[in-house]
């Protein structure tokens, strides 16, 4: 009799046991994929700015699409397998795998199926800065003038 | 069913206990997660910057986004700086790695990554900027001009300095070991840890302490923003020319005095330092030679001295000791003259150590190398002292101490009439009326050899004046023994008394310290044993 009472309690110490350490094994888990490399980095001066066009910066993996308006940061890692694209007259081109894409990074062609992701981007303190390593499938614009904060 | 059952008792029991295992977790859990005021839904930073070639890790904004206070009000424009750039913990210390409330702000203890708020920020200026004056950094700077006025160079080392004292521990890296508050209280309360510092408590305001606490905060090992290279030629600081303000219209001795950060603990005229003797008068306490020696080697001339070594070349001895007997010529023929009555000299020339009420606690007494002796509630020490042995103190001095002979400044009248206000003032019973002394141990025909001396030294003396004779045996720090237990290998001291006056203080006791009567305990051989003992340690001879 009391021997059947103690295996069950033990069955019941080893599954609380294993409920525990499930528990923390989950919170390890899902712990793990919100650690997030965002942070904001300057790219260059504002008034080192071109009227209208492209500008690449390959170190920082990203371009600036200038116009006298506003301005947007689209990331020149290629979608397909993460090389780094070039910037072209007809977009952006990846040397790789042959992957095109237009002026604003839609997908024309090659392995690559999804369009070129976006930044986020501000100016402060005169230059101009991205928010690296979170991007987004819709394209952001900026006024380019720093708003008086 | 022979087999042994278990009594009855036992279920319930394991029942308990696991209730109680499972209470503790659950405490211990919800403990970890109340403290914590973690946004459970958010992205948990982790951010990894650059400072100058260093990779920073840190998840700090998860917490505080975009250097956010916990109360949400943002971050002040510290432009040229960006906050993006530079990350937290190169400016503000705590643990960027970690994920807990109380870790990620500094443990507790030293204090050496507690995070610094507001004003205190400016510790971390130093840490990357050259030394020199800063917008911003004003505390730090002015901490920095007070760790040289005050002569804090004079003992603790600091690399990138021209000149400084090795006497000391080296400061080049203290702020990567203690907190300010830590570096604060080392400062005001030198004596809490370790028991038996022997740095002097400074006369410095919280504000001036505070300050030099920014400034020793910035010294770490690893400076940001500074190549290997670079820390290897180790730019010299920064000697601010104007550290003495108005000290162009000092006279070249006074100059060097102060130059010297002599008057950063000595008084002198009208500064005050309030750690060191008075020099004012030294000038003709004191021989040439004396004057010329004793700041490049103190503890030859008072053994167990704590001021540091000060290097003099042969012209600023000459300089020095010129300045320090003008002076004295000066205050003797002016101010010495004008004090007419005992009570005037004592307060002029013996309260600094000997105290106002003659307890033997002057304002300095606890920096010298020997304490002071008491007058009041002292009889029974002056009543075993013959008159002329007080007279030929006053006027000679008690070498290798800091009592120096005032023949030469007081005539022998105003000597007469300090000894006879010390009889009427504080110790009481009449000048002349002595005490019969007791008989010494005659020299013993047959001497023990000097093996054995060293047994007895070690047997009975080491507990107050330590194994090598010092004075700082365990028993003097812990019982706070006052005076402190005599330094034996004060050479000066000993070689200057007689075998009589050292065999009756180990025979009889000294009256009014812890020095007790070894006559009962000891034999005479034994007694002259010791007595050779301490001839031997005073003169540093090996056995």
């Amino acid at each position: 009799m009391s021997d059947l009472i103690r295996r069950r309690l033990l069955k019941g110490l080893l599954a609380l046991l294993g409920l525990f350490g499930g528990a923390i094994l989950l919170d390890i888990w899902s712990g793990a994929r919100r650690f997030s490399e965002a942070r904001w980095q300057r790219l260059l001066p504002l008034d080192q700015l071109p009227p209208d066009g492209v500008v690449p910066l390959p170190q920082m993996k990203v371009a600036l699409l200038v116009s006298p308006k506003k301005i947007a940061a689209i990331s020149l890692e290629c979608t397909h397998l993460g090389c780094l694209v070039t910037v072209n007259e007809r977009g952006f081109y990846c040397p790789c795998h042959g992957s095109e894409f237009g002026p604003r990074g839609q997908v024309y062609n090659g392995p690559a199926t999804r369009d070129l992701p976006w930044h986020r981007l501000r100016l402060h303190h005169g230059a101009i800065w991205v928010l690296s390593g979170r991007k987004q499938t819709r394209p952001f614009w900026h006024p380019r003038e720093e708003s008086p904060a | 069913m022979n087999q042994l059952s278990p009594p009855r008792w036992v279920t319930p029991l394991y029942i308990a206990a696991l209730a109680a295992a499972l209470a503790v977790l659950g405490t211990i859990l919800f403990m970890g997660i109340s403290r914590n005021p973690w946004p459970l839904d958010g992205d948990i930073a982790d951010v990894t910057i650059n400072l100058g070639g260093t990779p920073v890790r840190e998840h700090c904004t998860s917490c505080h986004p975009e250097g956010s206070t916990a109360t949400g009000s943002p971050h002040p424009d510290i432009a040229p700086h960006e906050t993006a750039e530079l990350g937290c913990t190169g400016c503000h210390l705590g643990e960027g790695m970690a994920l807990d409330l109380v870790v990620s702000h500094g443990l507790p203890g030293n204090g050496a990554r507690a995070i610094l708020k507001k004003k205190d920020i400016q510790a971390s200026c130093y840490r990357c900027h050259p030394l020199q004056p800063l917008a911003g950094a004003e505390k730090a700077w002015n901490g920095y001009r007070l760790y040289l006025q005050k002569g804090c160079d004079s003992c603790h080392p600091l690399a990138g300095l021209q000149q400084s004292g090795r006497y000391a521990p080296d400061l080049t890296a203290v702020g990567d070991h203690l907190g300010i508050d830590q570096l604060v209280t080392a400062i005001r309360e030198p004596g809490r840890e370790p028991v038996n510092s022997t740095m002097p408590r400074y006369p410095l305001s919280k504000r001036q302490a505070r300050n030099i606490a920014l400034f020793l905060k910035s010294r770490t090992a690893r400076p940001l923003f500074q190549t290997p290279l670079a820390q290897l030629q180790k730019k010299s600081l920064l000697q601010p020319d104007d550290l003495f303000p108005g000290s162009e219209q000092l006279s070249p001795g006074q100059a060097l005095l102060q130059r010297k950060r002599c008057i950063a603990c000595h008084r002198y005229n009208r500064d005050d330092g309030r750690i060191g003797p008075d020099l004012s008068y030294s000038g003709l306490l004191r021989t040439g030679t004396y004057l010329a020696d004793f700041p490049g080697d103190p503890t030859a001339l008072i053994g167990g001295a704590r001021m540091p070594a000060i290097r003099l070349t042969a012209a600023e001895q000459r300089l020095l000791v010129t300045e320090l007997r003008q002076n004295a010529d000066r205050l003797q023929q002016t101010r010495l003259t004008k004090a007419v009555e005992g009570r005037d000299l004592y307060m002029l020339l013996c309260q600094r150590c000997h105290a106002a009420d003659g307890n033997g606690l002057g304002p300095i007494a606890a920096n010298l190398a020997q304490m002071p002796r008491a007058f009041a509630n002292n009889r029974n020490f002056f009543a075993g002292k013959s008159d002329k042995e007080l007279q030929q103190s006053l006027a000679q001095g008690i070498p290798g101490t800091s009592m120096p002979g005032f023949a030469r400044l007081l005539s022998p009248e105003r000597r007469e009439m300090l000894l006879d206000l010390l009889f009427k003032a504080f110790i009481g019973g009449g000048r002349y009326a002595k005490r019969r002394l007791p008989e010494l141990p005659p020299k013993p025909e047959f001497a023990l050899p000097a093996a054995a001396g060293q047994q007895l030294f070690q047997q009975y003396c080491i507990r107050c004046h330590g194994r090598s004779g010092t004075g700082r045996g365990p028993d003097a720090a812990r019982l706070r023994l006052q005076p402190s237990p005599r330094n034996l290998t004060n050479t000066g001291y000993i070689v200057s008394r007689s075998d009589n006056q050292l065999l009756r203080a180990i025979t009889y006791g000294v009256p009014g310290t812890a020095m007790p009567p070894w006559l009962g305990e000891l034999d005479e051989q034994q007694i002259w044993a010791l007595l050779r003992e301490v001839r031997r340690l005073s003169v540093g001879e090996q056995p």
